[in-house]
């Protein structure tokens, strides 16, 4: 059977709406899902195995937050922002910034475009340990992925305007950091 | 969510879109398909990543395949309790509200609505049902196709639940993108247990009797592809005692 059409049967059933909100099926999801998070971690961690094993990690956090699910996201959006910001936790609880940060950005499913991927992993590198959680999140996703604030407000789940201000806070840290951005 | 929210600053389609495309959570239509016409970078992107899904099979982590899993796993073990479904003839059943459920654009999507002779109301995995009540279809599918719905008991036994007859055979259907009462019914005997109903869409023609043995093996156990490269839908209940 072609892998497209059973996964399309098999997410169908990855939600279930019930009285008391939404039940995730998390085995479902891993099944139809757990490539994509293992491409968005191999940006983060170039290595196979080591990505796979953040794969499993992050699977494990979806069984640990399923209550975050928000039922009006979909769940590739959720996963998303779960994996980012589960890499991200894990490089900065491995103190890897210490040493040079270099994201994955020769990946066949990311379109070229290198002056970004420069900029965004001097950005990452510098931002990583000044930052809390969620506006590193924030400024990955605006500066390595280079989504819209429409985007990341939807991934993130907070308002246009709260984006604004924490990509133009962490702008003003760089600036007085190093002035390296504009 | 507006069209300009898939695309990156530099206009091009984020990896989060193309990882949506791929899930079947967006459709590659309007905006999209147009960029991924006129773009070869991106055209790539999209295959290449379709590509990477295909070939690179993960296993689960061990205590993923250990853990209990709500929804469809619950129940899988009622399997063994007998259930049983008669058959009864051609209800038109009243459009029941509709649910909030998740359901995916491009894919086959199936609802039932138990009806106890006075009130309906709509069903999904894990929930009640009591002999004597009669169950309708609702059905969602962008695309169109041949469309068979079939269930099976906890013996194993299976039985049509659209279309219906002597000998059961998939029905030609236009795209369907609201939710759609089927005009078929089946009604619950007394024997509680666990019911499964399956509805498949496929591109051609199906009969029941090639695939109604392969959901009768699969008994107690997820529901298998009944078909290949056909799309396929389940829903799960437990039939109370009387």
């Amino acid at each position: 059977m072609p892998r497209s059409d059973a996964r399309s049967g098999r997410l169908a059933r990855v939600l279930t709406f019930r009285r008391r909100g939404p039940v995730i099926d998390i085995d479902a999801l891993y099944r139809s899902h757990a490539g994509m998070i293992f491409r968005r971690v191999l940006r983060f961690f170039p290595d196979d195995a080591e990505a796979e094993e953040v794969v499993h990690e992050v699977f494990m956090r979806a069984m640990e937050k399923q209550h975050t699910f928000r039922g009006d996201a979909s769940p590739s959006t959720w996963l998303y922002q779960l994996a980012t910001r589960h890499c991200l936790n894990r490089l900065r609880d491995l103190r890897r910034r210490r040493e040079t940060l270099a994201l994955n950005a020769d990946l066949p499913w990311l379109r070229p475009s290198a002056a970004r991927d420069q900029e965004a992993t001097m950005l990452l590198s510098q931002l990583i340990d000044q930052l809390d959680e969620e506006a590193l999140l924030i400024c990955t996703l605006y500066f390595v992925d280079g989504m819209s604030h429409a985007e990341i407000a939807r991934v993130v789940g907070v308002s246009r305007r709260t984006i604004g201000n924490r990509i133009d806070d962490a702008r003003h840290r760089m600036r007085a950091a190093a002035g390296v951005v504009g | 969510m507006s069209a300009g929210d898939r695309f990156d600053r530099e206009g091009h389609p984020t990896e989060l879109t193309i990882a949506r495309v791929l899930a079947d959570e967006l459709t590659l239509d309007g905006a999209l398909a147009t960029h991924f016409e006129s773009c070869p970078a991106c055209r790539d992107a999209l295959d290449a990543a379709r590509r990477f899904d295909r070939e690179r099979a993960l296993s689960p982590p061990p205590a993923l395949r250990a853990s209990p899993t709500p929804g469809r796993g619950r129940w899988v073990p009622l399997a063994i309790a007998a259930a049983a479904a008669a058959v009864v003839g051609v209800l038109l059943l009243r459009p029941a509200p509709e649910g909030d459920g998740f359901r995916l654009k491009g894919g086959l999507a199936l609802t039932l609505v138990a009806d106890d002779g006075g009130a309906q109301r709509a069903v999904d995995d894990g929930d009640p049902v009591r002999a004597g009540e009669r169950l309708g279809f609702r059905v969602q599918h962008a695309a169109g196709g041949h469309l068979l719905v079939l269930g099976v008991d906890g013996r194993g036994e299976t039985y049509p639940c659209h279309p219906q007859g002597p000998a059961p055979a998939s029905e030609e259907r236009p795209p369907t993108p609201r939710a759609t009462a089927l005009d078929a019914a089946v009604e619950f005997d007394a024997t509680p247990g666990a019911e499964t109903i399956v509805a498949l869409l496929c591109d051609g023609p199906v009969r029941y009797a090639e695939v109604a043995p392969i959901l009768a093996a699969a008994r107690g156990e997820t529901v298998p592809p009944l078909r290949a490269g056909c799309r396929q839908d389940a829903v799960w209940l437990r039939k109370a005692a009387p």
